[in-house]
Parts: structure tokens; C-alpha cells; sequence
């Protein structure tokens, strides 16, 4: 892990196009902004850990017949069209 | 950061799809994977996720809105260009199922919704990062006041 010290309102650039800035220092809180490309997703780290730690609790470890899932509530057929970007 | 598209898509509990291509696999499975969709439990909601090349590595999946109708899923642009998703009616979108030990221990993660493109038969498990959702979002509500 590359390790930096930064003070309020100082940056880090990674690659070509992302930029990390210390906002405002307030306590043990750190405000960061982060300016990346479109098709860079930024995550609070615990999101991805979280969602991580679910899949690998939710592996079927056998035919799910052993467990039976729940029987859906009355069938609904509804259908949705999305819409594009307003 | 990113403008976000608002995909509803059909609702479709009838789907077999032989090959998915998850580029990125999914969290805690990393890696370009290939699953198979195959419907499961006869006329019910639930298929089974099944990676082709590490068929242990399986999931039971359903459609949301059977449980959760009320459930919104934006996808950002970032999101949706990683599977070539154009169109909101190309899009199917399925949520993996918890069981436990009891069947109304049930739930789903509605933080990480799996995104397939139907045309292109591409898949990625999205991360609804400002949805509030949780991981384990319980199919059964109880009346439990």
C-alpha cells in the first residue's frame, strides 16, 4: 500500500483522470472528494465487503430442495417498461 | 458523479439462459466467469445461477419485485456500459437469495442486484451504493410489532 500524508485541501492523483482532495478535517472525519471518470465506480469500502461476505454465505452448499425458499406472495404480474435518462 | 438512467425492467420469471459472461465475476468470486441460468422449483420464481466452469459455485436467484414490488434499481451509466445494456427491456434483473435455517429466514440482497443483458447475454453483480438497501433484506415480513 502506498502511504501519503495530506492536509485539507490537498490532492492525490492515481493513473491519468482520478483525483483524490481532502475536503475538511473535522475530528476523526475525513471529507474526500474524488473526481474520476464516468466509468470508474467509487465505493465506500465496506459496500463491496459487505456485498463480498453475502455471496459467499449465499452459495448453495446442495440442492436447495433440502431448504425450501419461500412461496412468493400472491402472484403479481406486473410488467415494467423502463424508461430512458429523463 | 454520474447521471443515472431509470431501468425498470419486464419482469421475467421464465428465463433459461444457457452461458452469462461476467467479465469481473462477482465479489468474493473475482475473475471472468460463465454461468448458466436454469429456472428452478417449477412454475415458482427461483432459478439457479450455476458457474459452468466451478459448478460449486452456485446460487439460488429470483427476480425482486416478487418479494420486494416496491424495490427501485438506478443504474448508473458506468453500470449499465459494462454490460452493453442500451435499453431498459434488454435488461433482467435478479437478486440472490440467503436461505437459512428456517424457510422465513430467507433474504435477499437488494444491495448488489445480479444485472444481465439479455441481447448480449452479458452479466455483472451491480453495488446500489446511495439505496439504502441491505444485503439481507428478508423475503417474509413479519407482523412482529
Amino acid at each position: 500500500m502506498l502511504v501519503l500524508t495530506r492536509r485539507k485541501n490537498q490532492s492525490i492523483v492515481i493513473g491519468d483522470d482520478i483525483v483524490v482532495t481532502v475536503l475538511e478535517v473535522k475530528g476523526d472525519q475525513i471529507r474526500l472528494g474524488i473526481t474520476a471518470p464516468r466509468d470508474v465506480q467509487v465505493y465506500r469500502s465496506e459496500l463491496l465487503e459487505a456485498i463480498e461476505a453475502a455471496n459467499t454465505s449465499s452459495v448453495l452448499q446442495q440442492e436447495p430442495g433440502r431448504q425450501a425458499p419461500p412461496s412468493p406472495p400472491k402472484q403479481s404480474h406486473r410488467v415494467f417498461r423502463g424508461r430512458g435518462a429523463a | 458523479m454520474s447521471t443515472t438512467s431509470h431501468l425498470r425492467p419486464v419482469e421475467d420469471t421464465g428465463v433459461d439462459i444457457p452461458e452469462l459472461l461476467f467479465r469481473n465475476g462477482l465479489p468474493g468470486f473475482p475473475g471472468e466467469r460463465r454461468f448458466g441460468l436454469v429456472r428452478w422449483g417449477g412454475d415458482g420464481p427461483y432459478s439457479l445461477m450455476v458457474d459452468l466452469d466451478d459448478p460449486g459455485v452456485r446460487f439460488l436467484v429470483m427476480p425482486p419485485f416478487v418479494f420486494f414490488p416496491d424495490y427501485v434499481v438506478d443504474l448508473d451509466d458506468a453500470t449499465a456500459a459494462k454490460v452493453s445494456l442500451q435499453k431498459a427491456e434488454d435488461c433482467l434483473l435478479l437478486v440472490i437469495v440467503n436461505l437459512g435455517d428456517r424457510v422465513e429466514d430467507a433474504t435477499a440482497n437488494l444491495l448488489g442486484p445480479i444485472v444481465i443483458n439479455l441481447r448480449t447475454h452479458e452479466g455483472l453483480q451491480a453495488v446500489l451504493a446511495d439505496s439504502g438497501y441491505a444485503t439481507r433484506a428478508p423475503l417474509c415480513q413479519s407482523d412482529a410489532a
